[in-house]
């Protein structure tokens, strides 16, 4: 079925390709000179004989020479300049005058399925250029975008090399389904999306070979991506070679990263005095004596060092462009034993074979190595937030505990102090943990385009995204105390998974002017993509020794192997139309139909369609003499989109698996089958509809701009996991049950402040989102918890807080109220409803992470040869809810804590915010633990240096860079950008614990020959 | 030009070749369910899934210690990270606010095992007599179902009184939904699959496999279970047909029912119960970490340092 499909394509590409082979004429030579508006000759301009193909450059004089015959039609273009054609008859010298291309107005953006000329869009696009994503050293593009669009939260959730990084295009859509947006790198298509620990999948494409990246924000621009689209859509455009002269560049950093913060802790004699208290045993007669012993946290952080080289050729001929780049990434992580790793190379090949058929391909591959170490958990307060984590271990390990033996190798826990700090674990043991992920990926099209007639194009393309990879794990037996190391000790495993998406695009556009007042662009795409995913897992525990780790599987004692394959595809058939009277009043119409094989079989085919319009009203004859104007435009758009990301292949269907249904008889063990849940056949995408109102503003020449839209996006038919009675023998559904809405506005604004010799460039952007869950179960939940302290309520925007509400601690001679654990010297909740018993009735909402607006502000001026960028970005007004201090400041005994613990609750101290020591005790989830998240932080501050040009190179810069330089924020915790439980929709704005952002100073060079 | 006609009728025709398709999938790691229970060994696997809930119930605290602790005739010693509360407390909310989710501690466990191990009866009992299989096997495959969705129901109302009578597969969410049933119509329908398997010719001791309800476990749990309806005559008759089966007897010496290598010898007295093992790959308990002695002073099967229990209650025995 699939194959036949591909073929036909590639017969009708075939077809394509021989029909443009056309005849040609006698020819003559034409010379010119190609000049700037102020006479000034332009060095490697392309000049292109429309009808044959070929073509040349100009020389360093602005000089050139072609051979035309009398019907022919020259191309005259160059970067920067609005293109010129030129009817070859009766010409015999020539001089061309190319006008600079308003940057702003004339620029061509790519869209979905083609480009559009900037001035002519109608749906709300954030474009980014290359320079702006690599300022600061990024190692993935998530991270360049953070803070450079409106409408776009970014949250680096995890500060591990590589790591978790979360992107929101106009808020969270999404409960159960993912709100990550889709990315179109050259026409493929990839996702974002992982735990906190894993590594972000956007990281194993190298964000230096990035030309530029469009943000489809609206439906009107996105809607063209249908199923997929609602979350918005990222489009990527590599750098592609150019006809010219051949450039070779040199780019490369180095730099130190180091820690922000340490948190404050208790030191041994503090420690040590706690422990005396909680076990109430005199057991350290002198607790001064340990003075003040480890702090744990200098011995797992360090200076780290992070480097990046990238070298590229580009150029080309008229008829074949390439653009060719390697490059090496490597960052140590800040906390031992950590780092990311990539080795990357691309080729963009661009080739005419004729004056109507284009060929090219694009391809890249990366191998990247991510040595991982385990920080943080989301169980909350104890075991593992304070064990299964090297920032819990550091934090709770005791000072007055020595790391090494004598003989230097990890000294467990367990063997000091007779074991009575077991269940703290040695930092340094935990950084023994093998953790290690390769990963193999290549990116790669190839793609035929022919001009079938004047207007009509076809291109098609057959795209591929490979994915293999290999997780390596091995906890080894040296850092097990001796009384609990036995034979099951050490365990490893070996997990490899393997993605293979394939994907062919038939896309035909049909471009003609009517009358010369009505331009119109039809575009229409038939696309199916094929998804195959499978993963072969085994894990063994029982090692006789750590000597082979976890690459001889077969000595270990217990294994167990599990492995799992699935396919998905999707069918596609799309529309567009493009209509433009005299460039100023413009509409745009699309349409999608897209077929999945993961809905349900009542749901297989969905309809997304969208509507635009644009009015210019600078192009009105009124606006003639209002010269301080430069540009006006008015854009509306309404669509509807859907994302199907959530769903996962089979999960509409009635199936039996082997889900941990076992038992053993007679002694032995046997695997059961069983069924996984109740079919869905109605399940399908999530719904949005989205109307967007747009107004652009240019003032003085371009010199100061504004883009200013407002939204409202309504998602209905929200995935949703509905709770269904446990009689059922399934705990839920998965289904289409909920419903939710975004809306919000969006500033962006950039300014040329000062354009001489000293140039002064602005840039910022602002975004309001209000997000709030409209419907849950259908109405029959109103209100559910998915944390502890995270509530989906109707009516109230997603992850908020709802937990008791602190009251201080329970002083002698007062009342303690019974139903939350009580005692004198803990925390006191209030009893809301005064029904003297703290019952669930007393929490109410306490906190909400969402943020009252969002903003990034860039700056940069340059004189002469000096450029000086800076770069802010902030959050205000959104909650955290500081996990970790319900594990770290409650004094229960054999952890250690943080500093503020010093003034606990005594008889004579009579604290009202530290509980006093309690062995066992736990402290109630009230808003004790909630802080204020707000942060401006000053993400980059660059100083660069042109170099004066000499012979053979053509331009050198370098530069210093300060990143992630200071943060003015009240949060108590390593940093407030920061979330335990990464890309979720519904647990926002929980810290326990996280790798914390690192603070990098880096030297860079640029370098072109 | 001709050509160019030629184009497109090429595309008119792959665009049409390329119309919507049905869009089926297809299963690698999982089984359409219309496409199991079809075998013995479906028939097999399929069964050993409706034992799975009996080992998550009893693995934790949930079916064990359940009556004792919310009895108040013992109570957990308070250790790091776990004080009193934890404990069979209910939540009305899903996430279990309060028992801070240790749900396998909670006597939710017990609900959602029962029900789960009802579900894999009812799929068990409606699909497999249309297996094709060995008559008598395939016979006595559905008695161990009918016999397990007793015991199921039966814990279910022993804990909870007035529960759901539950005995189609949920092929729909419609059909997912049942309400509750009195006290007396969940004893009828106990006593009804008890029959069942009574006449399902499942094997007796000591033939029957070790894990498996004999024929007599099944009169024995009858038994019990019309003791717990304060039907003494019907308890009394089952008891008697348990004895005059002559079957079981009582072991020499007590103590050797709670030891670890007696375990099979034991099962002359000890007539149905979980089967822990302690091996890595298995279904465990944890009873003895709990109830046993701390870390490197316990037996090599049960070396474990939660130690937290305070009373020490009578072993549990099934049956």
């Amino acid at each position: 079925m699939k194959s036949h499909r591909f073929i036909i394509s590639l017969l009708m590409s075939c077809l394509a390709l021989m029909a443009g082979l056309a005849a040609q004429a006698q020819s003559y030579p034409l010379k010119g000179k190609v000049v700037t508006e102020d006479k000034a000759p332009i060095e490697g301009v392309s000049i292109v004989n429309k009808t044959t193909g070929k073509g040349i450059a100009t020389d360093n004089a602005g000089m050139f020479s072609i051979n035309i015959s009398p019907r022919d039609v020259l191309v005259i273009s160059a970067t920067g300049y609005v293109t010129e054609e030129i009817k070859a008859a009766g010409q015999t010298a020539l001089t061309v005058t190319l006008k600079t291309l308003d940057k702003e107005l004339g620029e061509v953006i790519v869209v979905g399925y083609g480009t559009q000329r900037k001035n002519q869009t109608t749906g709300s696009i954030a474009s980014i250029k290359a320079a702006e994503l690599t300022q600061t050293p990024v190692v993935n593009v998530a991270q360049g975008l953070q803070s450079r669009v409106s409408g776009v939260q970014i949250n680096q959730n995890s500060g591990s090399p590589g790591g978790n990084v979360s992107v929101r295009i106009r808020g969270t859509n999404s409960i159960n389904g993912t709100s990550e947006p889709l990315y179109v790198i050259d026409g493929i298509q990839v996702s974002n999306g992982g735990g906190i620990t894993s590594v972000s999948p956007l990281s194993t494409i190298n964000p230096n070979d990035i030309e530029s990246v469009e943000v489809l924000k609206d439906a009107s621009a996105s809607a063209i991506y249908g199923a997929r689209a609602a979350n918005g859509v990222v489009l990527i455009t590599t750098k592609r070679g150019k006809n010219g002269a051949t450039r070779v560049s040199v780019d490369s950093y180095y730099g130190v990263q180091n820690v922000t913060k340490m948190l404050e802790i208790l030191n041994g004699a503090e420690f040590a005095q706690l422990e005396n208290e909680v076990f109430n045993n005199n057991a350290y007669p002198d607790p001064k004596s340990f003075g003040e012993g480890i702090n744990w946290q200098k011995l797992i952080f360090r200076a780290a060092k992070i480097q990046n080289h990238q070298v590229s050729v580009s150029g080309g001929s008229e008829k074949t462009q390439l653009a060719l780049s390697a490059n090496y990434f490597d960052q140590d992580g800040i906390i031992i034993k950590s780092g990311f790793k990539r080795y990357s190379f691309r080729l963009n090949l661009d080739h005419r074979i004729s004056s109507k058929i284009k060929i090219g391909s694009s391809l890249s591959e990366s191998y990247s190595i991510n040595s991982g170490i385990l920080t943080g958990s989301q169980s909350q307060g104890d075991g593992p937030a304070v064990t299964g984590s090297i920032l819990g271990a550091a934090i709770g390990a005791p000072p007055i505990m020595k790391p090494y033996k004598d003989d230097g190798s990890i000294f467990p826990f367990g063997e000091q102090f007779n074991g009575q700090y077991r269940e703290v674990a040695n930092p340094l043991g935990i950084a023994e943990i093998l953790n290690k992920t390769a990963i193999h990926r290549t990116l790669g099209n190839i793609f035929a385009e022919a001009t079938l007639l004047k207007g009509l194009t076809y291109r098609a393309s057959f795209n591929a995204d490979l994915q293999s990879s290999l997780n390596d794990t091995y906890s080894p037996r040296s850092i097990i105390s001796r009384n609990d190391l036995n034979d099951n000790s050490g365990s490893a495993a070996k997990n490899s998974s393997y993605f293979m998406s394939l994907l062919h695009e038939s896309i035909l556009t049909y471009a003609t002017t009517i009358s010369a007042n009505h331009s119109l662009k039809f575009t229409g795409v038939f696309a199916t993509q094929t998804e195959n995913s499978n993963f072969n897992n085994l894990s063994a525990t029982g090692f006789p020794n750590d000597a082979t780790t976890n690459e001889a599987v077969q000595l270990a004692i217990n294994r167990t192997v599990n492995s799992g394959r699935s396919k998905q595809t999707l069918d596609s058939y799309l529309g567009r139309i493009n209509y433009g009277y005299k460039d100023k009043y413009l509409v745009d119409l699309t349409t999608r139909v897209d077929g999945s094989s993961k809905f349900g079989a009542n749901n297989k085919y969905g309809f997304f369609p969208a509507v635009s319009a644009a009015w210019r009203i600078i192009a009105e004859p009124f606006m003639e003499n209002v010269n301080w104007l430069s540009d006006l435009k008015l854009r509306a758009s309404y669509g509807l989109t859907g994302n199907a990301g959530g769903i996962s292949p089979y999960q509409s269907l009635s199936t039996v698996a082997s889900t941990g249904s076992n038992y053993s008889f007679n002694h032995v063990f046997f695997t059961g089958i069983n069924p996984t849940g109740i079919a869905n056949p109605d399940l399908r995408w999530e719904k949005s509809t989205q109307a967007d109102i747009g107004l652009d503003v240019s003032l003085l020449n371009n010199r100061f701009s504004l883009v200013v839209d407002v939204y409202n996006k309504n998602t209905q038919d929200l995935l949703y996991i509905k709770t269904l009675p446990l009689t059922s023998g399934y705990g839920s559904i998965t289904g289409n049950y909920a419903s939710m809405e975004n809306k919000g506005i969006e500033f962006a604004a950039n300014a040329r402040i000062l354009d001489g010799k000293l140039k002064w460039s602005a840039s910022g952007n602002l975004t309001m989102n209000r997000n709030k869950v409209t419907g849950l179960d259908g109405g029959v939940t109103q209100e559910r918890f998915v944390t502890n302290y995270t509530i989906l309520k109707v009516g109230e925007p997603l992850g908020l807080f709802k937990t008791f509400v602190f009251d201080g601690i329970n002083q002698k001679g007062e009342a303690i109220m019974p139903g939350y654990d009580g005692r004198l010297g803990g925390h006191k909740v209030k009893d809301l409803n005064g029904d003297n018993v703290i019952t669930s009735a007393d929490q109410t909402i306490t906190g909400n992470p969402n943020p009252k607006y969002i903003f990034g502000f860039s700056t940069n001026v340059s004189y002469k040869g000096f450029d000086l960028n800076a770069f802010f970005s902030g959050s205000q007004g959104n909650d955290i809810y500081n996990l970790s201090r319900l594990a770290f400041e409650n004094p229960l005994g054999q952890r250690n804590l943080l500093k503020g613990v010093v003034n606990r609750w005594t008889p004579t101290n009579p604290s009202n915010q530290y509980a006093s020591a309690a062995q066992g005790g736990r402290l109630p989830l009230s808003n004790y633990f909630i802080e204020d998240g707000s942060y401006i932080r000053c993400k980059n501050i660059t100083l660069g240096y042109r170099l004066p040009i000499h012979k053979g190179i053509s331009s050198a810069r370098i530069y210093i860079s300060a990143n992630n330089l200071f943060t003015i924020t009240k949060y108590s915790g390593f940093d407030p950008e920061v979330n335990t439980f990464a890309g979720s929709n519904t647990a926002i704005g929980i810290d326990n614990l996280v790798y914390p952002q690192a603070r990098s100073f880096i030297g860079g060079v640029q370098v072109s020959f | 030009m001709k050509l160019f006609k030629l184009y497109q009728l090429v595309i008119a025709v792959s665009f049409l070749l390329l119309s919507c398709r049905k869009l089926d999938e297809t299963v690698y790691s999982s089984i359409y369910t219309e496409n199991f229970y079809k075998t013995s060994s479906d028939a097999e696997k399929g069964l050993v899934a409706v034992y799975d809930p009996l080992a998550d119930m009893a693995n934790g605290p949930a079916l064990t210690l359940a009556s004792d602790l919310s009895a108040d005739q013992s109570y957990p010693r308070a250790v790091v990270g776990r004080n009193t509360l934890t404990l069979f407390t209910y939540d009305p909310n899903y996430t279990t606010q309060q028992s801070n989710g240790r749900l396998f501690e909670s006597p939710e466990q017990i609900w959602i095992s029962c029900y789960d191990g009802i579900e894999k009866a009812n799929w068990i009992i409606e699909k497999v007599p249309g297996a094709t299989m060995d008559a008598v096997r395939r016979g006595q495959i559905v008695g161990e179902a009918y016999f397990l969705r007793a015991f199921y129901l039966w814990i279910a109302t022993k804990n909870f009184g007035d529960v759901p009578v539950k005995t189609r597969a949920s092929v729909s969410e419609a059909e997912a939904i049942v309400g509750k049933s009195p006290k007396a119509e969940v004893y009828k329908q106990i006593y009804s699959d008890l029959d069942k398997a009574l006449a399902a010719g499942l094997v007796s001791y000591p033939a029957v496999e070790k894990g498996r309800p004999s024929k007599e476990a099944v009169n024995a749990l009858y038994a019990k279970v019309a003791l717990y309806n304060e039907d003494w005559p019907l308890a009394l008759q089952k008891a008697k047909e348990v004895i005059a089966s002559g079957k079981y007897s009582l072991m020499q010496d007590v103590r050797d029912l709670f030891r670890f290598d007696k375990e099979d010898v034991a099962r002359i007295e000890n007539i149905w119960a979980f089967e822990s093992e302690p091996e890595a790959n298995s279904r465990s308990s944890q009873l003895s970490s709990l109830l046993g002695p701390t870390g490197s002073a316990a037996p090599a099967y049960g070396k474990n340092y939660f130690w937290f229990y305070v009373c020490l209650p009578v072993f549990f025995q099934l049956l």
